[in-house]
């Protein structure tokens, strides 16, 4: 597929700019923040991927028009919000789709695959951000929500039906990455109490919270027992009344006594009750002026603090760390979960493995280029021997430019034998190559690759480097002025 | 040193402003403690008591006199500023004009208030008793009239004048031999509190155990619990004001609060059961809350019915409650919980002790009437 132009309008503002079949740089000339990455995630955008935009723009109010070619026809294809339309140029073919729910059938439809797992997993292939992008290899996030799996691209490719382990293995995934927020948000707890040298109060916090429970408990007790007290007074004094009112008398050795509360046997257990109830309500009175007291401790343990009441970005970021340190978490248990959840991964990954790999030939083929690749750019010894080593775990300690190198080299690889097995020409699309570690040397070693291997496919560089610093000719130059959007010189 | 008397305020007393925060509260609490002090000395023969009243400190009415006191403490042990309390009491004192069996006393926390030492700990003595302390008493008395006197004298304002006379008249008629002293030893600020109110609770214990026939395991709990309770009604809010609206308590109100207290006895389960519990029962007993369980307050139904069955059969020798309790408790199994327990042991073991518990609330009572406390 090559991307032929590309076309983005916000609000009365729109630009346009063609792409070369081959090679492309989107740059600022040396100007950082003007909207290079911008544009490389509404190419993308454009073509139905829920990217997450940058700040301050907002993708679901840009329209999108790029005009792709695949196997030789041009199409176009538009995005309005959630709506996207793949249409002929001569208008003999028109398809709608709605986002997100149809996004894969579409890309089914443009790269021209029947698979769904390799469709979906195209965009880790095609696209390197520069943030998530260097730490990617072969499974992870590629940006936003979308990943990338080696195992359901190899597995798709053999015919292999791994959905059901696929799919568990997305809910441990997304699992553990909660619990890794939560175990984030009790570091910035850790981190706020350390600031504010207020340690002991997280501790306060929860003993004041865990005594105002319990005092509530006794609180409410107490209440059921005056309220009974209080009917089985009503009850009793309704009876005395009730002898009296009826003027009953005894007789007692010739004797007529009128009946009444004095005289009737047993009838302290009113006196008795009665002080019972003002025993009762006074240890009521003690319990709420107890609770009160640790309500009002407990607001001063919560109150934000109004620390340079000027400065509105500190008080926010104040605000912030003290709503997250408030946040109950058990960090223990919340550990637990994660290494639970870890293993959970690891025992489908191995589940996933073992029947991938039985008798499946693009491993080796994937796994033969990637040595070759390595090779090429000076890592061969970082890699194993095992062609099982595409689906290394094994990311420890790998950093800097020969990850960079080795990132490259994987994902070259996986290109070239989708190219061979099904024809699928998918452009790469790298952000910022030289934002990491890679020197001058390396980058034109890169470079040079990139453009040797996939002579027959679209690259696009995004960079604030010119073609100079990149070592390459580029034979389209996209200078992005101050916008993403903006109307450019051509 | 002069006393200048302010004869608009309620209380002819040095400037509270002067006194730092916790001699206040000190002096609160003694007179708190005073009160009940001769709350419990009082006790068969008062029927209420005032604290911080329209007139005095502490009045206790016994139906045909009163008795006025004025409660004087100093925080730290010495004779500091002593005479000049008793002069104060004095002068209090004479702001009422006492009928003739109306009785006047002054109590405070110093070991000797006038002069002689140990004739006052913890008990009430007449001041002609005490020779040497009688003439103290009347030099001090002469001190204030002489006061008075020159305030008379320089006193301007009619209405002022007339009052200040009327207080003369009325501390001249104030007879230092029937001034009643007693002294609350010891009492003073110290880091444990139990031991401040030493003296108030070995007094509320000996009414628990003589009058009202109580000694077991629990009276220190019931001491301590009707200390509080009578603490605090005596001083409501727990915070210290400098003029406090006068509370007239009835005696018969804190006997009642009293006896709630102790009607909360402990029964021995053991007594309650022929057979010895196994560890299973007595684990299940010891869990479930009886206290807070609805149907645990007696009712006159169910406590009438109790006890005229109990009566007949407490004439038999030997019989307690528990055993009472042990034999016939299905008889009033029904009447008492209309079938609301599904387990039987806690059922039944509920139903002897709530028959236990009336009971001994019944015999508590009984001592009380009958020992002319109520």
């Amino acid at each position: 597929m090559i991307i032929k132009s590309v076309s983005f309008t916000e609000n009365n503002t729109k630009s346009f700019d063609t792409l070369d079949s081959h090679l492309n740089l989107i740059t600022s000339n040396s100007v950082n923040s003007v909207g290079k990455s911008t544009l490389s995630r509404l190419i993308f955008y454009g073509l139905g991927y829920p990217i997450p935009p940058t700040e301050d723009i907002n993708f679901k109010k840009i329209y999108c028009e790029t005009i792709i070619n695949q196997n030789n026809t041009d199409y176009s294809v538009v995005r309005d919000g959630t709506k996207l339309t793949i249409e002929k140029i001569d208008k003999s073919f028109k398809k709608e789709y709605l986002l997100p729910d149809e996004h894969n059938s579409f890309l089914m439809f443009l790269f021209n695959v029947d698979k769904e797992n390799i469709a979906r997993n195209l965009l880790g292939l095609m696209y390197i951000d520069q943030e998530k992008g260097w730490t990617l290899l072969n499974r992870g996030k590629v940006i936003g929500s979308i990943r990338f799996s080696i195992d359901e691209l190899v597995a798709s490719l053999n015919n292999v039906d791994c959905d059901d382990l696929f799919y568990r293995r997305d809910v441990y995934e997304n699992e553990k990455d909660k619990y890794n927020a939560l175990l984030s948000i009790d570091t910035i707890k850790e981190e706020y109490y350390n600031e504010t040298g207020n340690l002991s109060l997280l501790s306060d916090y929860e003993y004041l919270k865990r005594e105002i429970a319990s005092l509530q408990i006794s609180i409410n007790d107490k209440k059921k027992e005056i309220k009974e007290v209080e009917e089985i007074i009503a009850n009793d004094e309704k009876l005395f009344q009730f002898f009296v009112d009826m003027n009953v008398h005894i007789n007692v050795n010739g004797e007529s006594i009128k009946i009444n509360k004095n005289n009737i046997e047993c009838s302290y257990n009113l006196d008795y009750l009665k002080a019972r109830k003002t025993i009762l309500e006074s240890d009521l009175y003690l319990l709420k002026k107890q609770i009160s007291n640790l309500r009002e401790d407990y607001q001063k343990a919560t109150n934000v603090p109004d620390l340079f009441s000027n400065n509105k970005t500190v008080d926010n970021e104040m605000k912030i760390n003290k709503a997250l340190s408030l946040v109950d978490i058990d960090v223990e248990q919340i550990s637990t979960a994660k290494d639970d959840a870890k293993k959970a991964i690891s025992e489908i990954n191995l589940s996933i493995r073992e029947r991938t790999k039985q008798n499946n030939p693009y491993i080796k083929k994937i796994y033969d280029y990637l040595y070759e690749y390595a090779n090429r750019l000076g890592i061969g010894n970082y890699i194993s021997k095992n062609t099982d080593y595409i689906f290394t775990n094994n990311l420890k300690g790998k950093t800097g430019a020969n990850f960079q190198k080795l990132i490259i080299a994987f994902k070259v690889a996986v290109i070239k034998v989708l190219e061979e097995e099904l024809n699928i020409y998918a452009p790469l699309l790298i952000d910022s190559p030289k934002s990491k570690e890679l020197d001058d040397t390396n980058t034109e070693l890169v470079m040079n690759f990139i453009k040797d291997e996939l002579k027959d496919h679209q690259i696009i560089v995004a960079s604030i480097h010119n073609q100079d610093k990149l070592f390459i000719q580029f034979d389209k130059i996209i200078e992005i002025k101050e916008f993403a959007i903006e109307e450019r010189q051509h | 040193m002069s006393i200048k008397i302010d004869v608009e305020t309620k209380q002819y007393d040095i400037d509270l402003a002067e006194k730092d925060a916790s001699a206040v509260i000190f002096g609160f609490d003694f007179q708190v403690s005073a009160a009940l002090f001769l709350f419990v000395k009082y006790i068969k023969k008062i029927r209420k008591i005032v604290v911080e009243g329209k007139y005095q400190d502490i009045e206790l009415d016994f139906g045909d006199h009163t008795l006025y006191a004025q409660a004087k403490s100093i925080q730290v042990v010495s004779n500091n500023k002593r005479h000049e309390k008793f002069k104060e009491a004095l002068l209090s004192l004479a702001k009422i004009r006492l009928n003739e069996q109306d009785k006047c006393m002054y109590i405070s926390n110093y070991e000797s208030p006038l002069k002689e030492k140990g004739y006052y700990d913890n008990v009430v003595a007449k001041l002609k008793m005490i020779e040497d302390d009688l003439t103290i008493a009347n030099k001090l008395k002469q001190d204030v009239v002489n006061d008075l006197e020159e305030q008379i004298n320089n006193e301007t304002d009619k209405g002022k004048k007339e009052k200040l006379k009327l207080v003369k008249r009325n501390l001249n008629n104030l007879s230092m031999e029937e001034l009643l002293i007693s002294s609350i030893i010891p009492f003073v600020d110290i880091e444990d509190k139990s031991d401040k109110h030493k003296v108030l609770l070995t007094h509320i214990k000996k009414l628990i155990n003589e009058d009202i026939g109580i000694n077991d395991y629990d009276t220190d709990k019931y001491v301590n619990q009707t200390f509080q309770k009578w603490y605090m009604s005596f001083h409501e809010d727990g915070s210290v004001k400098p003029e406090v609206v006068f509370k007239t308590i009835e005696k018969s109100e804190l006997v009642w609060e009293l006896l709630v207290i102790v009607s909360d006895c402990k029964v021995d389960v053991d007594k309650l059961y022929d057979h010895p519990l196994d560890d299973e029962l007595t684990s299940k007993l010891k869990n479930f809350n009886f206290d807070t369980f609805v149907g645990a307050t007696p009712r006159f139904k169910m406590v009438t019915n109790i006890v005229s069955e109990y009566i007949p059969y407490s004439r038999v020798v030997g019989a307690s409650p528990e055993q009472f309790a042990k034999q016939y408790w299905k008889l009033f199994d029904n009447e008492l919980l209309g079938g609301v327990f599904e387990d039987d042991d806690i059922k039944e073991y509920f139903v002897k002790r709530f028959i236990v518990k009336v009971l001994r609330n019944h015999m508590n009572v009984g001592n009380v009437m009958n020992g002319g406390i109520l």
